[in-house]
């Protein structure tokens, strides 16, 4: 969003590549380079090796390979905040609540972002569910037992029924997230009605 | 003294643009993507002329320079055969390119196919088209690459293959969309008055001005076609051994030499990230110069 405001200085410049290389970096690639970096400096890591006990070790245990996922979708939904962003500033609404004397930072946060986010929230919901494909490499890694490393075992094993199951599990998360992102649409923009 | 007398000045404005002073332009007003280009050109260049740039090959192992220190000699170091990094990634180039233009190309090419077909027909043959688009939709990109990688067995034109095909639904959709405006427009309904056939109207008039979305996906799938190759030959689904490929070479070492010899770790990842960067550099710029609507 700050790189939208100040678009074409050094400042969104800067963002633009930093977002960029987010989507560049191969996940597992930074997954080994956070991995090797622990090993460095701290001489071990939290690794999963058994199942963990209780609720903060598991949120430990999780955070890392968390932080390599989320880097990527936070790079995705800059970029897509930027252009959302850019857009809804040249909206004549925006020049009118300028014209009105609304001071800058009321009329970047509460006139353009709230307007912008619109189709930030769908690319969410959509990355939310195709995580599961980035989750695939992620989870070999770290050596996470999630269903996305359940499906490469299961290819491996060449055991198809599995597989079957795994992509229509899959397949049925992704859909169900889409469906849950249209119904936010309607609380989201009070525009939107569904016809029943 | 008649209008006719008057001297006729040419301006230079009437003179068509050069194409280079186009492209001085545009790479003044693109920074970004000019070292995205710079980078593709880098990056090409490895691959077509990977023969003349490496000394040593790209499978040849040596057993007593085992895991050698990045130095003289070996620039990049060597793995645990004793074959040169540095030989073996501008080789990878080579397949990382092979597998991203080739999927590209195939998934580009049934995307406009059934684009096409579906926006210019319409009727049940849309309906028909868009739900497979759906269903073919619905299932990540990784994840139906890795199930067709699978089922096609590790090679290295498979592996094109099965990433084409994710691939599709995305081409597909931003075809169907503009052929649907494009459909309506006078130029079609012209072309129908002088009794063009409907193929020839499609393919001769609506599909040459697809073009330019075309060629902005296509970019942006090309960076993606490139990672998720490096993805499946991480997971040692994708381009099989003999062949120097990027995600591959991170999959043997980093299992065993990550403490030992990090220079296997490090190399291949930052050639992955550099050519996946520069692609993505290249194509958002493209995406500005030929999307008119971004357009700044």
């Amino acid at each position: 969003m700050i790189s939208a405001v100040k678009q074409n200085t050094t400042l969104d410049y800067v963002l633009r590549v930093v977002s960029l290389s987010g989507l560049s970096l191969p996940s597992f690639w930074l997954g080994l380079l956070i991995l090797m970096a622990f090993v460095a400096y701290f001489g071990a890591l939290p690794i999963y090796t058994d199942p963990p006990k209780g609720f903060w070790n598991t949120l430990w245990l999780f955070s890392i390979p968390a932080a390599v996922v989320g880097f990527r979708s936070s790079a995705l939904i800059m970029r897509l905040t930027r252009s959302s962003m850019l857009e809804v500033l040249r909206q004549d609404y925006i020049r009118t609540a300028r014209a009105k004397g609304a001071p800058a930072r009321t009329v970047n946060y509460r006139h353009a972002l709230r307007n912008a986010l619109l189709p930030v929230v769908t690319v969410i919901g959509i990355e939310a569910a195709f995580l599961m494909g980035g989750l695939i490499v992620t989870e070999t890694v770290f050596n996470v037992p999630g269903v996305a490393r359940f499906l490469v075992e299961a290819i491996r094993w060449r055991d198809y029924p599995i597989v079957q199951n795994l992509v229509m599990f899959i397949a049925v998360v992704a859909v169900s997230i889409n469906f849950l992102i249209d119904l936010l649409y309607a609380v989201l923009d009070p525009r939107i009605r569904y016809a029943s | 003294m008649s209008i006719l007398d008057l001297p006729v000045v040419t301006e230079r404005a009437d003179r068509p643009e050069s194409v280079w002073s186009k492209i001085r332009y545009h790479l003044g007003a693109h920074p970004l993507g000019s070292i995205g280009a710079a980078i593709m050109a880098v990056f090409v260049f490895c691959a077509v002329f990977a023969d003349f740039i490496t000394v040593y090959g790209p499978t040849a192992t040596d057993s007593t320079m085992r895991l050698l220190h990045p130095g003289a000699g070996h620039v990049l170091g060597t793995d645990q055969m004793g074959r040169d990094i540095f030989s073996r990634i501008i080789y990878g180039a080579r397949i990382s390119l092979a597998v991203g233009l080739g999927s590209t190309f195939l998934g580009s090419l049934f995307g406009v196919a059934l684009g096409l077909t579906s926006g210019y027909v319409g009727g049940w043959v849309d309906l028909v088209i868009q739900r497979i688009v759906d269903v073919l939709q619905s299932v990540p990109l990784l994840v139906l690459a890795l199930v067709m990688a699978a089922a096609l067995g590790p090679a290295l034109d498979n592996t094109i293959v099965a990433i084409s095909i994710p691939l599709i639904p995305y081409t597909a959709r931003v075809i169907r969309s503009n052929t649907l405006a494009l459909r309506e427009q006078a130029f079609v309904e012209a072309a129908r008055a002088i009794g063009m056939s409907e193929f020839r109207i499609a393919v001769r008039h609506v599909l040459p001005n697809t073009i330019a979305p075309l060629i902005v996906i296509a970019t942006a799938q090309l960076g993606a076609a490139i990672l998720t190759e490096a993805s499946l030959s991480f997971l040692g689904l994708g381009v099989p051994e003999p062949h120097p490929s990027w995600g591959r070479m991170l999959s043997e070492s980093a299992a065993e030499y990550v403490r030992t010899a990090p220079w296997l770790v490090i190399f291949p990842g930052v050639a992955i990230s550099l050519s996946v960067f520069g692609t993505n550099l290249f194509g958002d710029a493209l995406r500005d110069i030929l999307d008119p609507r971004l357009r700044d």
